[in-house]
C-alpha cells in the first residue's frame, strides 16, 4: 500500500459506514417519499405496490384544495407562534437560572422536567388539565378572578390552539433555557463588568451585550424550534385529534389524515414534501442570515 | 468553531426533517417460526385482558408446541395500524376487525377467505362478504340502546322516553327542574348519529344497478342531523364541551354522575357499573327512542376474526380462531365483556349467552336491540376509510357548532361519499 491509497481512499473508506447510515435513514426515505409524490397510489399499493403516474396532479391539488391551503397558513402562524413563545419563555428562564440565588440548581432540574415527559403523555395530562368541568385550568383561571366554570377549551380553534400552544412551549422551553443559559455562561464576565462601568442598565445590558453575543446561538435555536413547531404531530393528535371540524389540524396531521385515514397516499407525500421544501428554505434563509452576521463582524 | 454553527444548524435541521415514524405494534407474521400473532381490539375493558390471559394458558396448553401472543390494539388507532402494518409487510397472523373494515382490507388482498361452518348473525356474515366469499369469522356483536338514571327520572315523576318527542319533553325537565346535562349529545360519536338517519326513515347509502350512492342529503336524512345537532346547540342537552366529546367521554360523564341519560351498549354500562358500583340499582335501560318514521334501529357493530394472507401459521392460526369459537368460550366472554354472541345457537335457538344475558331485565333490551331493531352500515369496502377519517363526526359537529346547517354540511358528506363510491 502506497501513500497514495492512503490519502484518496482511507477517507472515503472510513466514511463509507456513515454515509451508508445517513443515505439509508435520510436520501432513501425522502427520495421514496418524493417518488410517490408523482403519483396515485392507495392502499392496494401497501398490499401489492400498485401506483400509477399521475405528474403534479397531487402538487396541483395541494394549491386549488381549500382546505389544505388553510392548513399551510394555520401550520405557518401556529408555528411561528411557538417558536416566539418558546424563546421568549427560554431566554426569560435562562436569565433568571443565569442569576446567582439559592436553589437555583433544584430549580434548574425542575424545569428540564416538561422536556423529559414523553409528548403524547404530556398531550394527554395537559387535556384532563384543560377539561372543561374536571380541569384544573378553568378552575385555576376562575379563582384568579374571571369566571371560566365550563369554558370548552376544545369547541373552537383559537381557544384549542391556545391549549396546545401552552403544552407545546411547555414541553420546548427547557431545552433553549439550557442552551441559552451555556452560552449566557460563556459571556465573559469581563464584557458585562465593562458594560455595567458604562452605566448599562439591566434592559440595556441585555439588548446591547447579551443578546448581540448570544446571536449566533440565538439563530441555530431558533432554526431548530422551527422545524420542531412546524411538524408537531403529537399534543394535536392526543389533544384535539385535529378537531373540531378539523379546524385544528396542521400539516403533519393533514399528512397522517390523508394518508392513514383517507389512504391517499401521493397527495400525502406531496403534502410532506412541500413541508419539506418549506422547512429547508427556511433553513437555508437562516443559514445564510447566520453566515452574513458572522461576516460583518 | 464559531463559523460552523449555520453549517451545522443545517445538518442538524437535516437530521431532524423525517421524522414521522409510526407506531405500529411488532409483529413477526412472515416468519414461520415464533409465536401466533394476534390483535385484539381493546375497548376499554379491564376485563378482556384478564380473559386472554387465562385463554392463551389454556390453548397453549391444550395445543403443545403452539405459542400465541395477544397485543391489545385501541378500537381508535386500530385502522392506522392495520393500514401501516400492511404497508411495512408486518400484519399480523390473527386480528379481531371492526365488522366494518373487512371489506375494506379484503379487496386489496390482505386477508385470507375462510370457510363459514356454523351459524352466525346474518347481517355480520353480509359485513364479511366481498364478490362472494366471506372472509372473516363473526366473532360477536353488540348494538348500543338507551342507559338512563332511573333514580332521576323517577324524582322528577318522568317516563323512559320511547320517541323522539319524550326524548325532549324528558330531556328538557331534567335539564330545567334538576339543572343538570340531560343527554350525551357527543360530537365526536358516529354511532350515535348515523341511527338516526334510519329512526327517521332515511337511508345512509343506497345500492342501485350495482352502485352505492349516499342517501345522507335527502330530506329525512338531514332533519335526523339537524335534529342531533338541536339537542346541544339548541336545546343544550349535553355540556358545550360534548362538541368535542367522543363516546368513553360520554361514558365518563355518565359514570360521574353528571349525565341522565346516553347512547351506550352492555358493554358501557358493564364497565360504568363496574367501576361505580355504587350506581347499582340507580341505572336503567331501554330500547333507543323511536324517529318519526316509528324506527328505532341501531347500528349493530361487531367483530370479525380475520387470518391476515401471507402468514406462514395457517394451520395455527385456524386452531386457534376455532379455540375462540367455541361456544361455551365465545359466551363467557362476550358475558364477561358485555357483547353478544355472533354465532347462533346449534338448534336454530338462542345462543346460551344470549338467553342468558336476556335472563337479566337490565341487559334484556340490549338484546332485543340487537335481534329486532339494529342494522348494519353498508358493507362497502370505502366505509372503514369514511370512518377513520371522520367524515360523518367532522361535519356534524359543523352544525352542532352553528358553523353550517345540516343541508350544506350533509350535501358536503353526500359527495365524499359518493366521490369514493366512484372510485
Amino acid at each position: 500500500m502506497g501513500s497514495r491509497f492512503d490519502r484518496r481512499v482511507l477517507p472515503w473508506l472510513l466514511l463509507t459506514p456513515a454515509l451508508l447510515v445517513v443515505f439509508g435513514l435520510v436520501v432513501y426515505p425522502v427520495g421514496r417519499t418524493v417518488w410517490l409524490s408523482f403519483r396515485s397510489a392507495g392502499l392496494p399499493y401497501l398490499a401489492s405496490g400498485q401506483s400509477r403516474f399521475v405528474g403534479l396532479d397531487n402538487y396541483r391539488r395541494l394549491l386549488t384544495d381549500a382546505h389544505l391551503r388553510e392548513v399551510f397558513v394555520t401550520t405557518a402562524v401556529f408555528g411561528f407562534a411557538c417558536v416566539a413563545a418558546t424563546m421568549a419563555v427560554g431566554l426569560a428562564v435562562a436569565l433568571l437560572l443565569n442569576q446567582p440565588f439559592r436553589g437555583r440548581g433544584l430549580l434548574g432540574v425542575l424545569v428540564l422536567l416538561p422536556w423529559a415527559v414523553p409528548r403524547v403523555a404530556a398531550g394527554v395530562v395537559w387535556r384532563w388539565m384543560f377539561d372543561d368541568r374536571y380541569g384544573l385550568v378553568n378552575w385555576a383561571l376562575s379563582h384568579l378572578g374571571h369566571d371560566f366554570t365550563g369554558f370548552s377549551w376544545f369547541n373552537a380553534r383559537l381557544p384549542a390552539f391556545i391549549a396546545v400552544g401552552v403544552v407545546v412551549v411547555w414541553q420546548s422551553f427547557p431545552f433553549i433555557a439550557l442552551s441559552l443559559l451555556a452560552g449566557l455562561q460563556s459571556i465573559p464576565p469581563e464584557v458585562r463588568e465593562a458594560a455595567r462601568m458604562d452605566g448599562a442598565g439591566p434592559l440595556q445590558m441585555l439588548r446591547h451585550v447579551t443578546l448581540p453575543m448570544l446571536r449566533p446561538l440565538l439563530l441555530t435555536l431558533i432554526v431548530v424550534s422551527t422545524i420542531w413547531d412546524f411538524k408537531i404531530f403529537d399534543q394535536v393528535y392526543v389533544m384535539t385529534g385535529g378537531g373540531p371540524y378539523r379546524s385544528t389540524e396542521l400539516a403533519a396531521i393533514t399528512v397522517w389524515r390523508e394518508a392513514f385515514a383517507r389512504l391517499h397516499l401521493g397527495s400525502a407525500a406531496a403534502l410532506a414534501v412541500a413541508l419539506f421544501a418549506v422547512l429547508l428554505a427556511m433553513t437555508i434563509g437562516y443559514g445564510r442570515l447566520a453566515r452574513d452576521e458572522m461576516a460583518l463582524r | 468553531m464559531r463559523r460552523r454553527s449555520p453549517f451545522l444548524a443545517l445538518v442538524v435541521a437535516l437530521g431532524l426533517l423525517p421524522g414521522c415514524g409510526a407506531l405500529t405494534p411488532s409483529a413477526g407474521a412472515r416468519s414461520a417460526r415464533g409465536p401466533l400473532q394476534v390483535w385484539i381490539m381493546e375497548p376499554g375493558s379491564a376485563e378482556l385482558r384478564a380473559f386472554f390471559t387465562s385463554a392463551t394458558t389454556e390453548f397453549e396448553s391444550a395445543h403443545p408446541g403452539d405459542r400465541v401472543s395477544v397485543q391489545f390494539v385501541p378500537w381508535a388507532s386500530a385502522h392506522d395500524q392495520f393500514v401501516t402494518a400492511i404497508g411495512g409487510g408486518q400484519t399480523p397472523d390473527v386480528a379481531e376487525m371492526g365488522s366494518t373494515w373487512t371489506p375494506e382490507f379484503a379487496d386489496i388482498g390482505a386477508l385470507e377467505p375462510v370457510d363459514l361452518t356454523g351459524r352466525y348473525v346474518p347481517s355480520l356474515v353480509d359485513a364479511a362478504t366481498l364478490g362472494g366469499k366471506v372472509y372473516g369469522v363473526p366473532w360477536y356483536a353488540g348494538a348500543r340502546a338507551l342507559i338512563y338514571r332511573a333514580d332521576f327520572l323517577r324524582s322528577l315523576g318522568l317516563a323512559v322516553p320511547a320517541t323522539w318527542n319524550d326524548l325532549l319533553t324528558v330531556g328538557r325537565a331534567v335539564r330545567d327542574r334538576a339543572r343538570m346535562p340531560a343527554f350525551g349529545v357527543a360530537g365526536d360519536a358516529e354511532h350515535y348519529v348515523l341511527p338516526m338517519v334510519w329512526q327517521n326513515g332515511g337511508e345512509i347509502a343506497v345500492r342501485k344497478d350495482g352502485v352505492w350512492r349516499s342517501g345522507m342529503s335527502t330530506p329525512p336524512a338531514v332533519a335526523a342531523v339537524q335534529f342531533y345537532a338541536d339537542l346541544f346547540r339548541t336545546e343544550h342537552f349535553a355540556p358545550a364541551g360534548a362538541l368535542s366529546w367522543n363516546a368513553r367521554d360520554v361514558r365518563q360523564a355518565f359514570a360521574a354522575g353528571d349525565l341522565a341519560m346516553m347512547i351506550g351498549g352492555a358493554w358501557d354500562l358493564k364497565a360504568i357499573l363496574a367501576a361505580h358500583p355504587e350506581l347499582a340499582g340507580k341505572v336503567g335501560t331501554a330500547l333507543l327512542p323511536a324517529g318519526p318514521a316509528g324506527d328505532r334501529s341501531s347500528f349493530a357493530g361487531g367483530s370479525h376474526l380475520v387470518v391476515f394472507s401471507g402468514t406462514k401459521k395457517e394451520a395455527v392460526a385456524h386452531r386457534y380462531i376455532d379455540f375462540l369459537l367455541d361456544p361455551a368460550r365465545v359466551a363467557a366472554f362476550t358475558s364477561r365483556i358485555g357483547f353478544l354472541p355472533a354465532t347462533l345457537g346449534s338448534a336454530g335457538g338462542v345462543d346460551p349467552a344470549t338467553a342468558e344475558a336476556e335472563s337479566d331485565p337490565l341487559y334484556r333490551p340490549f338484546a332485543t336491540q340487537l335481534d329486532d331493531h339494529s342494522r348494519t352500515y353498508p358493507p362497502t369496502r370505502e366505509w372503514g376509510g369514511f370512518e377513520a377519517d371522520g367524515l360523518f363526526t367532522a361535519a356534524v359537529q359543523q352544525v352542532m357548532a352553528g358553523r353550517q346547517s345540516a343541508d350544506q354540511a350533509m350535501k358536503g358528506v353526500a359527495k365524499a361519499m359518493d366521490e369514493a363510491f366512484s372510485g
